[in-house]
């Protein structure tokens, strides 16, 4: 009887086998550029970044804001950028009277920016598990919101990245963006440094 | 099917290597007599990169841009002298100066709210540095450079607009090591520290951005 | 008997759980392959593979590999490294690898551009493009273009849809004809005499060229003419401009 029952198990078993090592051979055999595109490929980020903004002439604001990446080869990546502050009042402002209120003192800043990884290297939490990194250069242009203006903005930075696994990495920047701002002067070249920290899934 | 073949690759590769080993051996036994074994002249330098190992101090001159709260960004520079207590912790003792010079809003209003003297950011710190990750950094092919990166947190003196109060320091700093006596480090900083200005009482952040340049020693 | 029902059983599960991954395996044909511990050129080479060992492709990075050797070894190999070994069918693999224009047929870009306006009632206002880009075929795309423009005292958006034409893609250095139309919204007028361009329907046309940095990196500069519908009488605009696209 047990004699019986194990022969077909057997039998269903190989069968199986021999249906699914056929599949495989099948699936060997398709190996194209196709198959390579289907290959897990990591090329896109997204991001959360949050820090501090120094906005010219007026405080120092906490600011959060979104990132979007695509790593174009080796060496350059492409990123968008979105973040925001709340503005209070700087101190001329409180002695003088504030310039502008409202919606108006939200600071608002998107970009689309260009990276370039200076040196690559990798990194050591403990251990010897490394984790690849890179110090980046970043240049780019956008806009940015603030005190009812609408200013066209470059952004410089430089920053570097960790990875904490495979897929997070951990990125420390610091972006200076540069506009031409009628709020107190007219025409006047203001800097907003920005000291900020990201953490971003590859995907 | 690889699997199979594999483990009898595996296992042909390991027989071979068995047989071979036992032919070896039994081949060298004649020869021990009158062997004359032939020494190097010169012994093989090993490549070692550069690293903060035996060296402990740093002393190094930093240049970059601070930004002041309710003023604007300006070039910053100053020295640094750093302290290696061992492999994970660093002591930095820094002074840097920035001339923030007339602010927008005196222009606005046309009046002078800071003397000349005070027209100029100073800040004094000493911050403990703790290595976050430690790694290597590659330029190209050839270069290879070790580099670490720090947590700083500490405290700072600042000197601006009439007001002399400590606060704090904060940032992070991503230190190469170039050769055994000369590293760089990329620096963001942010100093808070309360400023009494214009009847405001308030906390300030100021964030600046220096690379530095140190020897080694 | 046993013996071998339980050899098939186990045989077959392990099948099945390698069957679910897409995996990629090659033979390699060069004398070697070096395998870095990271995807860039900079990061040390920690093992090479022999020439007629089997490899498994797991990841994929811009320009690298990510492969197992038979022995288990996990690291990183250059794409152009990997063109040149053969599947186990006896194909070359042929990888994607550096024909410019002739790869990038049905992919999408991304990209930004900076510019200025040259002359006209704009003339002297800066600009900023982003741009998302479908290559139908090699030497012709359709691109959504959307931007702004500034002016001390101008403010003002557009969007619109052109037509690209690259005849020689495969160049390093390609030109570019772009035709296109869309519309333009001032949304700050200057105080003083306001623009006869409010919110008004455009076309373009162009050339330019791409300067190909990498496989999918371009540098795409280029001068534009615009023709703009205004309530008076066609308003001509012409613009320069210089930006980045990558394509994936």
């Amino acid at each position: 009887m047990a004699h019986w029952f194990q022969r077909v198990l057997l039998g269903a078993s190989l069968a199986t086998f021999t249906l699914v090592t056929a599949t495989e051979a099948q699936a060997e055999q398709v190996t194209t550029i196709d198959s390579i595109e289907q290959l897990d490929n990591e090329l896109f980020e997204l991001g959360v970044t949050t820090g501090i903004i120094n906005i010219q002439d007026f405080g120092s604001e906490f600011v959060t804001g979104i990132n979007a990446g695509f790593i174009a080869s080796e060496d350059i990546f492409m990123q968008l950028n979105y973040v925001f502050a709340d503005a209070g009042l700087s101190s001329f402002e409180k002695s003088q009277g504030a310039l502008f209120s409202g919606d108006d003192r939200k600071f608002q800043h998107f970009d689309f920016l260009v990276g370039y990884n200076l040196y690559q290297g990798e990194q050591f939490f403990s251990g010897t598990d490394a984790q690849l990194s890179s110090l980046y250069l970043v240049a780019g242009i956008g806009d940015t919101d603030f005190g009812g203006e609408e200013s066209f903005t470059y952004t410089v930075g430089i920053g570097y990245q960790i990875g904490l696994s495979r897929t997070y990495n951990l990125k420390f920047d610091y972006r200076d963006y540069i506009y031409d701002s009628s709020l107190l002067l007219e025409d006047e070249s203001t800097h907003n440094a920005q000291f900020s920290v990201s953490l971003n899934v590859l995907f | 099917m690889s699997n199979y073949q594999h483990a009898l690759k595996r296992i042909t590769l390991f027989l071979f290597c068995t047989f071979s080993l036992q032919h070896n051996v039994k081949a060298e036994e004649p020869i021990s007599k009158d062997v004359k074994i032939i020494k190097p002249k010169k012994d093989v330098v090993t490549a070692k990169a550069a690293a903060i190992d035996t060296e402990k101090f740093e002393l190094g001159l930093l240049a970059g841009f601070l930004a002041v709260e309710d003023f604007d960004s300006n070039l910053t520079q100053g020295i640094n002298f750093t302290y290696h207590i061992n492999q994970d912790f660093i002591v930095s003792l820094e002074s840097a100066q920035s001339k923030v010079g007339r602010a927008t809003f005196e222009d606005v209003v046309d009046g002078d709210f800071l003397r000349k003297s005070d027209e100029t950011f100073k800040y004094t710190s000493v911050s403990a540095g703790y290595k976050l990750f430690h790694g290597r950094s590659f330029l190209s092919k050839e270069s290879k450079y070790d580099s670490n990166i720090y947590f700083l947190l500490g405290v700072s003196e600042v000197k601006f607009a009439g007001n002399s109060e400590t606060g704090l320091v904060i940032g992070t700093s991503y230190k190469t090591v170039l050769t055994d006596w000369l590293t760089w480090d990329l620096s963001i900083k942010d100093h808070v520290v309360n400023r009494d200005f214009l009847a405001d009482d308030k906390r300030t952040h100021n964030i600046e951005m220096s690379l530095g340049l140190n020897l080694l020693f | 008997m046993k013996y071998i029902l339980w050899l098939s059983l186990l045989l077959t599960a392990s099948y099945s759980c390698l069957a679910k991954d897409i995996m990629i395996r090659l033979e390699v044909i060069d004398p070697y392959l070096e395998m870095h511990t990271g995807p860039g050129d900079g990061y040390p080479i920690i093992y090479t593979v022999e020439q007629g060992e089997m490899i498994d492709l797991l990841t994929r990075r811009p320009d690298w590999y990510e492969i197992k050797s038979s022995t288990g070894r996990i690291g990183w190999v250059k794409s152009s490294q990997i063109a040149r070994t053969i599947q186990p069918t006896g194909e070359p693999v042929d990888l994607p690898s550096v024909s410019y224009g002739d790869y990038l047929e049905d992919s999408l870009s991304l990209g930004f551009n900076v510019g200025q306006f040259t002359g006209g009632e704009l003339k002297g206002s800066q600009t900023f493009s982003f741009t998302s880009e479908q290559r139908w075929l090699s030497w012709f795309g359709t691109e959504l273009e959307v931007g702004k423009y500034y002016d001390s005292e101008v403010r003002g958006r557009y969007y619109g849809l052109n037509l690209l034409f690259e005849p020689y893609s495969d160049w390093v250095v390609s030109p570019v004809i772009i035709v296109g139309t869309g519309n333009m919204k001032t949304t700050v007028q200057p105080k003083l005499i306001p623009l006869s361009i409010e919110d008004s329907g455009y076309y373009q046309y162009g050339i330019g060229g791409n300067f190909y940095l990498g496989r999918n990196f371009v540098i795409r500069a280029g001068y534009r003419e615009y023709t703009v519908s205004t309530e008076q009488d066609d308003e001509r605009l012409d613009r320069w401009h210089i930006g980045f696209n990558a394509f994936f």
